[in-house]
């Protein structure tokens, strides 16, 4: 089996691995067809990145696309009463913004629906943990909670167009943006300190945490500090804390995600691998009243880092004429690869090929040429 | 090792000449020479010298960790980063400019030549006001003169060009200068460097 895996690119590999592990945990794979019913991308726009899908007509008349996002299905089709695990590996498409081309993105990814305590969010959390560090050694997640920076935003009078405004100025960390859009609207010094600590808060989770409470006055801001703070806790006590960061500059999708969200980046890969968080606003929207957590992994992402080169295309190359014993070839090469080597024989070398050894087969024998 | 990129150029000069005072030099950068790449072992850094308009890609894609780049260029293609210092060098704005003499016929599309597609796109959805893009790389002060466009959405720093050429402000859009930017996973693995770079550039810029 060893023998077996190592045929396969590191990516794969690290597939292979997280969906045994997510099995493990109990969640089961989620299969969807390519085509959904537009009207539930139509009815979502804001939860997906980017609103563009390709869609068409089926022979009925209905309008289709092909799946930008698979949670959106999995969040429409899970109806039972009690809790809901499923895991996906899956082809979506999107838009590209650099080129402005479709493009089909390979995507892994696990959702809870249900009730959600302490215990549901640390597994989900150690899991995209674990996913992360099944990638590369160095990773980092870091959080940031939905309930802190709308409670914190909403404290301090920022709402409406200016609130969307600050929160794509967070996004960026932009201080001078922020502090900028703040007093122009006539936020006091002290709320417009307030408001611009949010882009600079970020680091390590204790002493963020800290800082965080400095700044924190309503009910609300308090009430998600302390959740943030109680699951630090558990996954200091179980040793899951060295990779973890808090970051209040997250702000992705931020009309779905309520409570807790996060993103995953390993060491030198430029964009974020991983990101997740609590949905419950999205289970809202179909009528349930239950809570959602999840996360996605970008594999296209995580393959292009993993890519091992190969030196070679083939060990061995066989050339042979027509007319040649068949059997004895046959033999020849199957000989060579129950050592483990690869083998291709042709009558002719293609041009480009990369080959470790070149053998004639002539008159019954393998006869070793020089290496090219 | 922090990967730095800068614009070739004026700007991308006062740009290094910050981050040498504030104690990042690379002595190779003061040669005259046709490198792109300058590496000062010594200090941790490497300077890359690229087009203005490609800062951002080489920041967002990771191949630089921080860079220099100009609002103006950010506005335009919108990259997915960290714009952390506003460096108030290179200020200037957006705005649009027409021939001397020129009053906008409302009734029909209006003809906007421009480097900057996407910001007079959505500055003039905002006005609710029809347009056709002509999507030009330079000289774009030739186009109303030429009649090519009725006005033109470019950078405007002193106006001199416009000036020269019979030309005339009719809307500011945004002001644009040059931005401290980083790249959203650098900066959690070398942030503790780029935080010190910020806070060290923050200080120059005030005492100047």
């Amino acid at each position: 089996m060893t023998a077996l895996t190592s045929m396969l690119q590191k990516g794969e590999r690290v597939e292979l691995y997280l969906r045994r592990l997510f099995e493990s945990f109990g969640y089961k794979k989620y299969r969807m067809s390519k085509f959904e019913n537009y009207d539930l991308y139509a009815e979502n726009k804001s939860f997906l990145k980017n609103e563009s899908i390709i869609t068409f007509h089926d022979l009925s008349g209905k309008l289709m696309a092909l799946k930008p996002d698979v949670t959106l299905s999995i969040v429409k089709n899970a109806k039972g009463a009690s809790a809901e695990k499923y895991y996906y590996v899956d082809k979506v498409f999107r838009l590209q913004s650099q080129n402005r081309e479709y493009r089909e993105i390979a995507q892994m990814g696990l959702e809870y629906i249900g009730p959600i305590g302490l215990f549901e969010t640390a597994e989900v959390v150690s899991l995209a943990l674990e996913s992360l560090s099944a990638i590369e050694r160095d990773y980092v997640l870091e959080f940031s909670h939905m309930g802190f920076v709308e409670g914190l935003l909403a404290g301090e009078g920022v709402t409406g167009e200016l609130r969307e405004q600050v929160l794509t100025a967070l996004s960026q960390k932009n201080v001078d943006e922020i502090t900028l859009l703040c007093s122009r609207a006539g936020l006091s010094s002290e709320q417009v300190e307030r408001v611009a600590a949010l882009a600079t808060l970020g680091g390590s989770y204790a002493e963020t945490l800290a800082k965080a409470r400095g700044i924190s006055r309503t009910l609300e801001t308090k009430a998600a500090l302390s959740e943030l703070g109680v699951l630090f806790e558990l996954l200091d006590e179980l040793k899951l804390s060295s990779n973890l960061r808090l970051d209040f500059s997250i702000t992705n999708s931020v009309d779905y995600y309520n409570g807790l969200i996060f993103n995953g980046y390993v060491e030198g890969l430029p964009r974020a691998v991983l990101s997740g968080g609590r949905y419950d606003n999205l289970l809202r929207r179909f009528g349930r009243s239950t809570s959602a957590i999840g996360f996605a992994l970008y594999l296209d992402e995580v393959e292009r880092a993993l890519r091992e080169p190969k030196d070679y295309d083939v060990d061995y190359l066989i050339l042979h004429e027509e007319g040649e014993d068949s059997a004895g070839l046959f033999r020849a090469c199957r000989k060579l690869i129950d050592q483990g080597y690869t083998v291709t024989a042709l009558r002719k070398r293609p041009e480009g090929l990369r080959c470790k050894k070149i053998c004639r087969f002539q008159d019954g024998v393998l006869k070793e040429e020089t290496v090219c | 090792m922090l990967t730095i990129a800068l614009p070739k150029g004026r700007l991308g000069d006062k740009v290094y000449s910050l981050f040498a005072k504030i104690g990042y030099d690379c002595r190779e950068m003061l040669e005259d020479n046709r490198k792109l790449v300058f590496t000062s072992e010594q200090n941790g850094v490497r300077y890359l010298l690229v087009k203005p308009s490609d800062v951002a890609i080489y920041v967002e894609h990771g191949a630089a960790d921080i860079g220099v780049v100009g609002k103006d260029v950010l506005l335009e293609s919108e990259p997915d980063l960290y714009e952390l210092l506003d460096l108030k060098l290179g200020s200037c704005h957006l705005a649009v400019a027409a021939k001397n003499g020129y009053v906008e016929d409302e009734e029909s599309v209006l003809r906007v030549a421009t480097k900057y597609p996407h910001v007079a796109q959505s500055y003039y959805e905002s006005l609710n006001r029809q347009i056709e893009i002509i999507k030009l790389n330079g000289s774009i002060e030739l186009a109303p003169i030429l009649g090519l466009s009725d006005v033109i959405v470019d950078i405007v720093e002193t106006g001199t060009t416009l000036k020269e050429n019979n030309l005339f402000v009719m809307q500011k859009i945004v002001p644009s200068s040059a931005r401290l930017v980083a790249n959203k996973s650098s900066y959690k693995f070398k942030g503790a460097m780029i935080d010190r770079i910020t806070a060290l550039l923050k200080g120059e810029i005030a005492n100047d």
